[in-house]
């Protein structure tokens, strides 16, 4: 008797394991969809708890229609339209009846967005409160060709719900925008250089102050390197030029050569959007400011000094354009030390 | 049935003008128009439930669900639907995850992966932005359906999940949709709601082609978006950190502004004796980055005192080193631990620590903050002389000699920018007789003007057994939780010191007379 039974509870475990066993796998991860994990995955795709939704929408401050089109660092005026802002708390949500809504706060949370479609990446932009609560200014300091301008606002209240009970829960709205942010800033290129007789050194452009507007953008210029006769730590710093194509760097930038000069040249550095690499050249020119006249086949690498006629005033450049038409020019002098 | 017939008549009259006037009135005023247009705009806005939720129609605000979770123990997060909060203690990590309709679509309808931002905003209790905070990206969860918010002081946060996805616009006329081109679907509306005049959709037409309102309706039309918001409830677990100055009241240094310096010393280096953060502390130290600021060390020259710190600290310390700055021991001290982990650390400094009047240059012990009450999960850092052997006995004053002392606190839940409300600053001197009755010579928030003076020695207890002994207590409590687990409850600060009346023949080189 004692082994029937001991039969039956073996074969009833191996006849449940297979449910138990199907009941406990789960897939934790789906490749379509990587931004959910595990543990929002099993979430409610609504609030277990009222959570009202208030239209939103946004305008230019004159109360025109918001222009979809942007220029980079530019502000613009906005004002925000919506219950949240200045109207009464809702007195529903999807699935709840919310008496007696009262705002418990007297101003909302307002954030935005500016999100690159191309490369799904969001950043913050701080909006400056305007006179008005609705009012208030921002600057798109990210270019893109494809963005988006998102608004959330959230405003905490309280209700009563239909039991009499007291609650409190944020109503929020939303809205986001297909925009364009026009780039403005040209492209900060600099050059690494490398003689044959051993001395390296960089030279490059930083915008600064960031995001500037109104134009025309500026950038300091840093070098470092035995190039430039500094010890290891040392820098020199040109404060403050112009970004664009006269970006003329003086003396203390100067770099020696001579007949037997090889330099190998490599351009560092890029553009707050997108770089237009067929637009980027480098080598030696006569003279410094505008266009650049170069004096040998642009983008010769490495440079044999022996083959060039080295004009009175000769300078490295850099030129570069970004891929909307803004141009940077940066001149670096050069000393030849004749025979 | 003439009653009858007039009545007929009359309802019918009423009926007409009820009907014709206010849209007469609304004519007149020139209304009309504005209204219409922005009832377009309420219906583009409309809010939609889960169950009417449709992906593949753009410009509506899907609904979401956002939720937390931590883990576990003693310190776990709890949610509070009631109030769509979520109470945390400061120092652990809360998971926050999100569940929507506009992430579960299937993917084959929209190759777009949405775009998912975490903020958090300081706010006041009430939930109005806390003024000059901005709205912080939390890190590492861009793009995800999880974040992990770690790292935040004692305070009311709101944390907002915040959604964007293109709808997917597969046929365009004029190139791709999303970067330039329109569907006829979208013309057709620009036609059939009087944004475009005409009736057939051009071969190729691009959105920039359009004037600012028909891009505008376009565009509102290609993203739908979805938030979530709850309020994150820090609770604090840290007791406040506490400086004491303690002065035996002779020279001619005065003293009227030292409570105002001292008060000043410990919000500038934020409770911790030489600064908030061991990594900032050679470059405080260095005098032309103080910028005006005194350190403790400063005040005691200045003011010829001793004193004795109780802060946040960690498993490091300070060394310091006469005429010259403080400088670190060699390891990290650590704030923010976890909260089973805070340690606090006591340091002391000057000649009231010694029997003989020599300055007591250095002593350091960091010991681990005590859970007080335990179901209250509420901290206390608790020390006194007794408590330690490696500490100095106790403190050490002279008879006929008034002895002040000077309390200043910051709590982190100010984010140590404000000191400690003074009336939650106790400090009490008791006389304790051989059977250990304790009896309150003298109370208050300090003790800074008159001071206490001792009149017959008790030092060396041997020789003057007969004496009763005396005993300094500093309580400093913070301010309690008003909501939460933790309401009402509150983290405290103890120090407490015997006081040993030495004779005045004795021998104080640093003092002045």
């Amino acid at each position: 008797m004692q082994k029937k039974i001991l039969v039956i509870f073996l074969l009833s475990i191996i006849a449940v394991s297979p449910l138990l066993a199907q009941g406990g796998e789960k897939e934790l991860y789906d490749p379509s969809r990587p931004w959910i994990t595990e543990f929002t995955d099993s979430l409610p795709l609504r609030q277990a708890n009222p959570a009202p939704v208030v239209p939103l929408d946004f305008r230019m401050s004159d109360g025109s229609i918001f222009a979809p089109v942007l220029i980079e660092d530019v502000p613009i005026h906005l004002a925000l339209k919506s219950a949240l802002i200045d109207g009464m708390p809702p007195t529903k949500d999807q699935h709840y009846v919310l008496n007696y809504p009262e705002w418990l706060a007297d101003t909302p949370v307002v954030v935005w967005y500016l999100t690159d479609n191309a490369t799904n990446t969001t950043k913050t932009i701080p909006a400056l409160p305007g006179v008005y609560p609705d009012r208030m200014t921002l600057v798109p300091t990210a270019p893109t060709s494809s963005g988006l301008l998102r608004c959330y606002v959230n405003r905490r209240m309280s209700y009563y719900d239909e039991s009499g009970q007291l609650g409190e829960t944020d109503a929020q709205g939303s809205k986001a925008i297909l925009i364009t942010v026009k780039d403005i800033t040209p492209p900060v290129c600099g050059l690494s250089i490398k003689l044959s007789n051993g001395k390296t050194g960089s030279c490059w452009p930083v915008e600064f102050p960031k995001d500037k507007y109104p134009l025309p953008k500026t950038a300091s210029v840093y070098a470092m390197g035995s190039i430039f006769n500094l010890q290891e730590g040392d820098f020199l710093e040109a404060p403050t030029l112009d970004l664009g194509m006269n970006m003329v760097l003086d003396e203390q930038f100067a770099i020696e050569v001579d007949k037997e000069t090889v330099m190998e040249l490599a351009v560092v550095g890029g553009d707050n959007y997108e770089l237009d690499k067929s637009k980027v050249f480098f080598g030696v020119c006569s003279g410094a400011g505008g266009e650049p006249v170069p004096v040998y086949e642009p983008n010769t690498n490495p440079l044999e000094f022996s083959r060039i006629n080295l004009p009175k005033k000769p300078y490295l450049y850099v030129d570069a354009s970004d891929k909307t038409g803004n141009r940077q020019v940066m001149y670096i002098p050069l000393i030849y030390k004749g025979e | 049935m003439k009653v009858f017939k007039w009545l007929s008549i009359g309802v019918v009259a009423v009926f007409l003008v009820a009907v014709t006037v206010p849209q007469f009135m609304s004519y007149a005023l020139g209304e009309d128009t504005q209204q219409q247009e922005e009832q377009t705009e309420q219906e583009e806005q409309k809010v939609v439930t889960a169950d009417e939720f449709d992906p593949k129609k753009g410009g509506q605000a899907a609904p979401m669900s956002l939720e937390a979770k931590s883990d576990g123990g003693t310190f776990a997060a709890q949610n509070d639907k009631t109030t769509n909060a979520t109470h945390a203690f400061e120092d652990t990590k809360v998971s926050l995850g999100e569940g929507s309709t506009i992430f579960t679509e299937d993917m084959k309808q929209n190759p777009n992966a949405p775009s998912i931002a975490w903020t958090s905003t300081a706010t006041d209790e009430k939930g109005n932005p806390i003024p000059g905070a901005t709205s912080e990206a939390i890190p590492g969860a861009e793009n995800s359906t999880q974040a992990d918010a770690e790292g935040y002081q004692p305070g009311h946060y709101s944390i907002g999940n915040h959604a964007a996805r293109l709808v997917e616009v597969p046929e365009a006329v004029g190139g791709p949709g999303i970067d330039g081109g329109i569907t006829e679907e979208e013309y057709r509306d620009l036609i059939e709601n009087d944004y475009i005049k005409g009736d057939e959709v051009p071969a190729d037409v691009k959105i920039a082609d359009l004037d600012e309102k028909s891009q505008n309706r376009v565009n509102s039309r290609r993203v739908n978006t979805a938030t979530a918001n709850v309020q994150l409830v820090v609770h604090d677990v840290t007791p406040p950190d506490v400086w004491v100055a303690l002065r035996e009241c002779v020279g001619d240094v005065c003293t009227d502004d030292l409570q105002e310096k001292l008060d000043n010393s410990i919000r500038d280096f934020q409770g911790s004796p030489c600064g908030e953060d061991a990594k900032n502390l050679m470059t405080v130290a260095k005098d032309s980055e103080l910028n005006g600021k005194q350190t403790l060390d400063d005040l005691a020259d200045e003011y010829k005192f001793s004193y004795v710190t109780i802060d946040e600290g960690g498993v490091g310390g300070l060394k310091l080193v006469p005429g010259q700055a403080p400088v670190l021991d060699g390891t990290v001290a650590a704030r923010d631990q976890h909260p089973e982990k805070k340690t606090v650390r006591f340091t002391l400094k000057g000649f009231l620590f010694d029997r003989h009047g020599r300055a007591v240059k250095d002593t350091f012990v960091n010991m681990p903050t005590q859970v007080h009450e335990e179901e209250e999960l509420k901290r206390m850092a608790n020390f006194s002389f007794d408590s330690n052997e490696k500490a100095p006995k106790g403190i050490y004053v002279r008879k006929n000699v008034p002895l002040q002392v000077f309390i200043s606190s910051v709590d982190n839940r100010d984010r140590r920018r404000n000191n400690t409300n003074a009336d939650r600053i106790q400090c009490a001197i008791f006389e304790v007789d051989k059977h250990g009755n304790e009896t309150p010579i003298w109370e208050g928030d300090s003790l800074s003007t008159a001071g206490a003076v001792f009149r017959v020695p008790n030092y060396p207890r041997d020789k003057y057994a007969d004496q009763p002994s005396y005993k300094l207590a500093v309580r400093v409590d913070d301010e309690p939780s008003t909501s939460g687990p933790v309401a009402g409850k509150n983290n405290t600060t103890y120090f407490e010191s015997p006081i040993f009346v030495v004779d005045t023949g004795a021998s104080f080189d640093t003092m002045r007379r």
